[in-house]
């Protein structure tokens, strides 16, 4: 048999010339028929080729950073760390190491890194499309709970005051080892006391990835609720007075301190409006979606544009209005950078001759006749 | 059409878990390259029983093919490493499933690949960088390095297979120095091998 080395290095030779572009059908269907003689050639080709395709996204890069982006010269290794696709990276070693790269306290956070603008639909969307295909099964809404009536909590303020500005996206690391990603117009304030970790979303969206300490629990507080982990990862939004918990890892507690808590597990959502708290569960696609923000982008599935463009908006000075009911509930999918809305428009332009007409800040969006 | 090929699934539900596949046969079996046949071979095994029937715990059924498979070699070599038998506990530790949660994200593939690319011997990171990042036509490139077409062609070939074990997970040994000695020695060549 073969050994691995010998196999790898004939199906990178086949790959490297594919990759060389003088590509003919002839070659491509002699390289099938080469692969197709040996599942040792097939999953060694998978290997390699899935790696290949998925380096391709490391285009973002080349957009998102300035040195790199003047289009001569390769950047000397490492200064991919520096471009705002990284420095705003929710991974809790690099934000740690990286701290001083960006975050601090006060209305500094960098903003949003400028990319390409629509994501490679082949490279990103359908990757994450056909993992998720296979994850999917439909979201149930599985109880409801109405709470009792919420009191407001007090919160003495103070503490580290953390924001992002609109389009925004920043991660945050926290001296207990947890990390924080604040997606746009996101404000916390962060209080370490030695019985409670407690972090005050004033207001935006953020996501919690917190480290175990069974001694300090982690408090999160949004508007009148009060969610509470030990471990876990979490998102929190809170827009309008609403509340909106996302269980992705481990439960967490959420409460307005005047009512029984209600426990949401993980792959759980919790909305909370007034005093009522309705928990439902997210397939993980739907999560993946709503968390897409993350890795700066947002990333739709048979969305109504209402909603679309409501969350888009959210990330842009530059109001869009969608001036037709018909066109409202028009549903849309794709990936895009929430802060290039111009690509988004044009979207809508070709697929749906959508016309998009400017005043001001205002771009109101009409069906074409 | 699907979107879900046996490719697919191979590359989503299989791929992902090399580096945990090396580490527990780097555990159990005292030879390096050998264990990345063994990574090679299980593979192949797994392909093809997926080809028939997809098993549905995607994990699990690697492992349980990588343990079944070491099982026959130590048979065959009669070599035993120190804690290859007997510890079905810690297997059972390896073979739980993933929540998606726990499977990078795309920005932590991203970084990953970034980490991987530096990893390149210089030459052969510039040749990566152009293509892939810039996105350069491989003349392009041949011309901005002052190096034949033919020699970009192998150090992208070259990128290929470094960047697939740096990002899949564990280094093989010796891979890395290898190549870097390889490149130099190619570079000087200054064009066509």
């Amino acid at each position: 048999m073969e050994s691995h080395r010998q196999i790898e290095d004939e199906v990178a030779e086949w790959l490297a010339r594919r990759d060389g572009g003088q590509w003919s059908d002839d070659d491509e269907a002699a390289l099938q028929q080469w692969i197709s003689d040996s599942t040792a050639r097939k999953v060694a080709y998978l290997r390699l080729k899935s790696t290949w395709d998925t380096a391709g996204r490391l285009r973002v890069l080349r957009a998102g950073s300035s040195p790199a982006s003047s289009g001569d010269g390769v950047p000397p290794p490492g200064e991919w760390r520096s471009s705002p696709f990284f420095t705003q990276s929710p991974s809790r070693n690099e934000a740690l190491a990286g701290s001083d790269t960006g975050m601090t306290s006060g209305d500094t956070a960098p903003s949003r890194g400028r990319g390409r603008d629509i994501v490679d639909p082949a490279a990103t969307h359908g990757r994450r499309r056909s993992r998720l295909a296979a994850l999917a099964t439909a979201a149930t809404v599985v109880f409801a709970i109405v709470a009792g009536v919420g009191a407001y909590l007090t919160w003495s303020g103070g503490g580290d005051r953390y924001a992002t500005p609109i389009g925004g996206l920043a991660s945050v690391p926290m001296s207990d080892g947890s990390n924080v990603t604040l997606n746009t117009d996101s404000v916390i304030r962060v209080a370490m006391t030695e019985g409670e970790r407690r972090v005050q979303l004033e207001h935006g969206e953020a996501f919690f990835d917190v480290a175990k300490d069974p001694t300090r629990p982690f408090v999160v507080r949004a508007g009148n609720r009060r969610i509470t982990a030990v471990g876990t990862k979490f998102s929190v939004q809170h827009l309008g007075g609403n509340v909106r918990v996302l269980v992705t890892e481990g439960k967490v507690r959420v409460d307005d301190e005047t009512s029984s808590p209600i426990l949401v597990a993980a792959g759980n959502m919790a909305r909370a409006a007034g005093s009522a708290v309705v928990v439902e569960r997210a397939a993980p696609p739907r999560m993946e979606e709503i968390l897409s923000w993350r890795d700066g982008y947002l990333r739709f599935s048979d969305t109504p544009l209402a909603d679309a463009v409501a969350e888009i908006n959210r990330y842009n000075t530059r109001k869009v209005f969608i001036d037709d009911p018909r066109l409202a509930a028009v549903r849309i999918s794709g990936t895009f950078r929430p802060t290039q809305y111009e690509a988004f428009v044009r979207v809508l332009h070709d697929g749906f001759s959508v016309h998009a007409e400017k005043e001001g800040d205002r771009i109101t969006l009409t069906q074409e006749q | 059409m699907s979107g879900d090929s046996i490719d697919d699934w191979f590359i989503r539900e299989i791929l992902v878990h090399e580096e945990a596949l090396v580490r527990y046969l780097l555990r159990r079996w005292p030879s390096r390259p050998d264990a990345h046949d063994l990574r090679q071979d299980t593979y192949v095994r797994v392909y093809e029983a997926a080809a028939k029937s997809r098993p549905p715990m995607p994990r699990a059924f690697l492992f349980a093919t990588a343990a079944n498979l070491l099982t026959d070699r130590m048979r065959r070599r009669r070599v035993v490493a120190i804690d290859s038998v007997g510890d079905l506990a810690a297997l059972d530790v390896v073979v739980e499933e993933v929540s998606p949660e726990r499977r990078l994200s795309a920005h932590e593939e991203l970084r990953r690949l970034a980490q991987a690319i530096d990893l390149l011997p210089p030459r052969c990171r510039e040749v990566v960088w152009m293509r892939r990042v810039d996105e350069l036509p491989q003349k392009e490139v041949a011309r901005r390095l002052g190096i034949g077409e033919k020699s970009v062609e192998k150090h992208v070939m070259k990128g290929m297979k470094l960047l697939a074990a740096a990002f899949r997970g564990v280094e093989e040994e010796g891979a890395m120095q290898e190549s870097s000695q390889a490149s130099s020695e190619r570079e000087k060549e200054h064009g066509e091998p």
